[in-house]
C-alpha cells in the first residue's frame, strides 16, 4: 500500500472518529439541543444545569470509555487472530471473559445469599465491587493460562485449554446462577449485557491508564506478530523466541480484554470483527499498520454502537452487546461477500 | 574445505518430558559434514528421522545428545537472532495469510537485519529484489502469496531463504508437491546457487532419480540403520542404497 494512500486511509477513520464523537455528545436518550450542547460544553450556564449533568456525567464518560474499550478489544482480537492463525479468534476464546463473568457471579451470590444485600442496590459500591471481582476472575484465569503457556510446546494445546476454561468458567456461572436469588441473577443479566456507562467518572483516569498502556505496547510486538504469520517454525528461523512471543501476547490480549470486561461487561464482537475490516479496509498484513488500524476501527465501531443505543426514543440504552452484534455481523459478512467476489475476479 | 555443517555424535528423536530416560531415540549417533559450496540431499525411507534431524540441525528441536556445528560454531552457544544470520529454512509449512503479497514473504528474510519498526533501507530492499530475480519470481513481487501454484511458492520461499543472506540453507521435501517440470527446475536453481554464490545446501527428497543427477553428496538414513554420507555414484554401486531403501535399484 502506498504511502499516499495510508495516510488518506488513516486520515478519513480520524474524520470519522471525530465526527461520531461529536455525535455522541449531540445525541442520546434525551433531547438537548446542540446550542445547550455547546453552551455547557464552553461555558459555565446555572440555568442548564440538568444538560450539564447529561453532558459530563453521563455522554462524556460513555464516550471516553466507548473509545478505549473499543480500542482495546480490537487490539485484543487482532493479536489473538494472529497469534493462533485462526480468523474466529476473538478475546473470549481464552476464557478470560467467562473468568470475569464467574468473578461477578460469585460475588453477587455470595452477597446476596449470605450476606442478604442484593448488590445491584448499593448503588457506586455495588458498580465497582462487580469491576473489582470481574478484573479478579479475568485476572485469575489469565494467571493459570500464562502458567499453562510456559508447559505446552503447541499454540494449538493453548487454544484448546483457553476454550476449555471458558467451558469451565460458564458451568460454574451457570450453577451459581441456579442457586442465586432473583434480584442478583437480574443484576448478572444486566453486566453481561455490556455498558460504556459502568465506569463512574472517579475510575476513568485508571481505565484510560490502564488501556492505554496495553495499547501502546501492542504496538512494540508488531514485528513479532509479522513474523508469527510465516507460522511458528519461520519465525523461529527469523529470530523470534516463539515461547517469549507468545507469552507477551497472551498477557496483553488478557490484559485489556480483563480490564474492559471488568467495566463494560463481556462486549461480544468487537474483537472479532475489527481485525477483519481493517484488514480488508488496508489490505495488508503488516501489524505495524494493522494495529493502529484496528484501534481506529474498534474506536468507531464502539462510538457507533453507542449512538445506535441510546438513539433519541429509545428508554434508557439498549444493551451494547446487541447492538454491537446487530451492526458488527452483517459488516462481517459484506466484507467476506466482497473479499470472496474479489479472488473470484483475480482468479 | 571449510566445513560449513558438522554433526558430532548427535542423536535426534523425541525426549519424554525433558527427561532422558523413556526418550525415543530415532537413529544411531549421527557423523556427517557438509563442506562450503556443497549441495547435499537427505534420502531414506518415510519415518527414519529426516524431518527431525533437520529441525534439530535448525535448531528448532532439542537434540537428544551430541553437537551441531554450523560454520565452526556450535549450536548450543547460539542464540536465536545469531542462528537467523547462519542458517535459513525452508519447511512444508504452509503460508495461509489472505495478505501477504511475495514481496512481504521475502523481505521477512530481511527481519534478522532489522530493528522493530521493520523500515528496510534501499540495501535491504535491493537485497529482496535480487533475490526475487536470482529465483525467476521477480514479475511476481506484489502478487498475493496465496494465488501461486506450490512451484511458484516454493521458489518464493526460497527467496525468502536467500534474502536471510545465510551461508547455509536447509530445505525439507522442496520438491514435494511439484510436477516433473517444476522440481527439475527447483534442483537447477539450487544448484546453481550453489556454484555462483558458493551458498551450502542441504535438502531431503523422496526423488532419488531427480537428485542422483544434481547433488554433490547424499545422505542416507533409515530406521536402524546409521547415517552413512557418499558421492551418489558410490552407494548405488555398492549396493547402499538397495540396503536402506530395501528394494532393489538400478539406473
Amino acid at each position: 500500500m502506498s504511502s499516499r494512500r495510508l495516510f488518506i486511509s488513516f486520515s478519513l477513520l480520524l474524520f470519522g472518529i471525530v465526527i461520531l464523537m461529536i455525535a455522541n455528545v449531540l445525541w442520546g436518550s434525551v433531547l438537548i439541543s446542540p446550542k445547550s450542547v455547546f453552551e455547557v460544553l464552553f461555558f459555565q450556564h446555572d440555568t442548564l444545569k440538568g444538560e450539564s449533568l447529561i453532558i459530563w456525567e453521563y455522554r462524556i464518560p460513555q464516550l471516553i470509555v466507548a473509545v478505549f474499550a473499543g480500542a482495546g478489544l480490537a487490539v485484543a482480537g487482532l493479536l489473538l487472530q494472529t497469534l493462533f492463525r485462526n480468523p474466529l479468534a476473538d478475546p473470549s476464546i481464552l476464557g478470560i471473559s467467562s473468568g470475569a463473568s464467574f468473578g461477578v457471579a460469585l460475588l453477587l451470590f455470595v452477597t446476596g445469599t449470605f450476606a442478604g444485600t442484593a448488590l445491584s442496590s448499593l448503588g457506586w459500591i455495588g458498580t465497582l465491587g462487580i469491576s473489582l471481582s470481574a478484573l479478579a476472575g479475568a485476572i485469575v484465569v489469565l494467571i493459570f493460562l500464562m502458567a499453562v503457556s510456559s508447559k505446552v510446546s503447541h499454540i494449538v494445546s493453548l487454544l484448546i485449554v483457553g476454550i476449555m476454561i471458558a467451558y469451565l468458567a460458564g458451568a460454574l456461572t451457570g450453577l451459581l446462577r441456579f442457586y442465586s436469588r432473583k434480584e442478583d441473577i437480574q443484576a448478572f443479566v444486566i453486566w453481561g449485557m455490556g455498558t460504556f456507562s459502568g465506569v463512574s467518572r472517579s475510575q476513568i483516569p485508571y481505565f484510560v491508564l490502564a488501556v492505554s498502556i496495553g495499547l501502546v505496547s501492542s504496538v512494540f510486538l508488531a514485528k513479532p506478530l509479522n513474523m508469527l504469520l510465516l507460522g511458528e517454525q519461520y519465525a523461529e528461523n527469523l529470530g523470534l523466541n516463539t515461547r517469549f512471543a507468545t507469552r507477551l501476547i497472551i498477557l496483553l490480549a488478557g490484559f485489556l480484554t480483563a480490564i474492559i470486561t471488568a467495566y463494560a461487561g463481556p462486549i461480544a464482537f468487537i474483537g472479532l470483527a475489527v481485525p477483519h475490516i481493517a484488514r480488508s479496509l488496508f489490505k495488508t498484513s503488516d501489524h505495524l499498520i494493522l494495529i493502529p488500524a484496528s484501534m481506529a476501527t474498534g474506536i468507531i465501531l464502539a462510538l457507533f454502537c453507542n449512538l445506535i443505543a441510546r438513539l433519541p426514543g429509545i428508554e434508557g440504552s439498549l444493551p451494547i452487546n446487541a447492538v454491537t452484534s446487530l451492526i458488527g455481523a452483517p459488516f462481517v459478512i459484506a466484507v467476506i461477500l466482497r473479499q470472496h467476489r474479489s479472488n473470484t475476479l483475480a482468479s | 574445505m571449510t566445513e560449513m555443517l558438522k554433526l558430532k555424535q548427535l542423536q535426534i528423536g523425541y525426549a519424554n518430558q525433558g527427561k532422558l530416560k523413556g526418550s525415543v531415540s530415532l537413529t544411531s549417533p549421527i557423523e556427517a559434514v557438509v563442506n562450503k559450496g556443497e549441495m547435499v540431499a537427505l534420502t531414506g525411507p518415510n519415518g527414519a528421522g529426516k524431518s527431525t534431524l533437520f529441525r534439530t540441525i535448525a535448531g528448532l528441536h532439542r537434540a537428544l545428545g551430541g553437537f551441531v556445528e554450523i560454520d565452526g560454531k556450535s549450536l548450543n552457544t547460539l542464540s536465536l537472532p545469531q542462528m537467523s544470520k547462519l542458517l535459513s529454512v525452508v519447511f512444508t509449512d504452509r503460508i495461509a495469510d489472505a495478505y501477504l503479497n511475495v514481496f512481504d514473504v521475502v523481505a521477512t528474510g530481511r527481519y534478522p537485519y532489522i530493528n522493530q519498526w521493520m523500515k528496510m533501507s534501499r540495501a535491504d530492499r535491493q537485497i529482496v529484489h535480487q533475490s526475487m530475480e536470482m529465483t525467476g519470481i521477480a514479475q511476481f513481487a506484489s502478487r498475493l502469496f496465496r494465488t501461486l501454484s506450490d512451484g511458484e511458492q516454493q521458489k518464493v520461499l526460497i527467496a525468502k531463504a536467500l534474502a536471510q543472506q545465510t551461508p547455509l540453507i536447509i530445505l525439507d521435501e522442496p520438491a514435494a508437491f511439484l510436477d516433473y517440470p517444476s522440481k527439475l527446475n527447483l534442483l537447477k536453481l539450487l544448484k546453481q546457487l550453489c556454484e555462483e554464490t558458493q551458498k551450502t545446501i542441504l535438502l531431503s527428497s523422496h526423488d532419488l532419480e531427480m537428485i542422483l543427477r544434481h547433488v554433490d553428496k547424499l545422505w542416507l538414513m533409515a530406521p536402524n540403520l546409521p547415517l552413512i554420507a557418499g558421492s551418489p555414484i558410490q552407494l548405488i554401486e555398492n549396493k547402499t542404497i538397495e540396503k536402506y531403501f530395501g528394494v532393489a535399484y538400478e539406473l
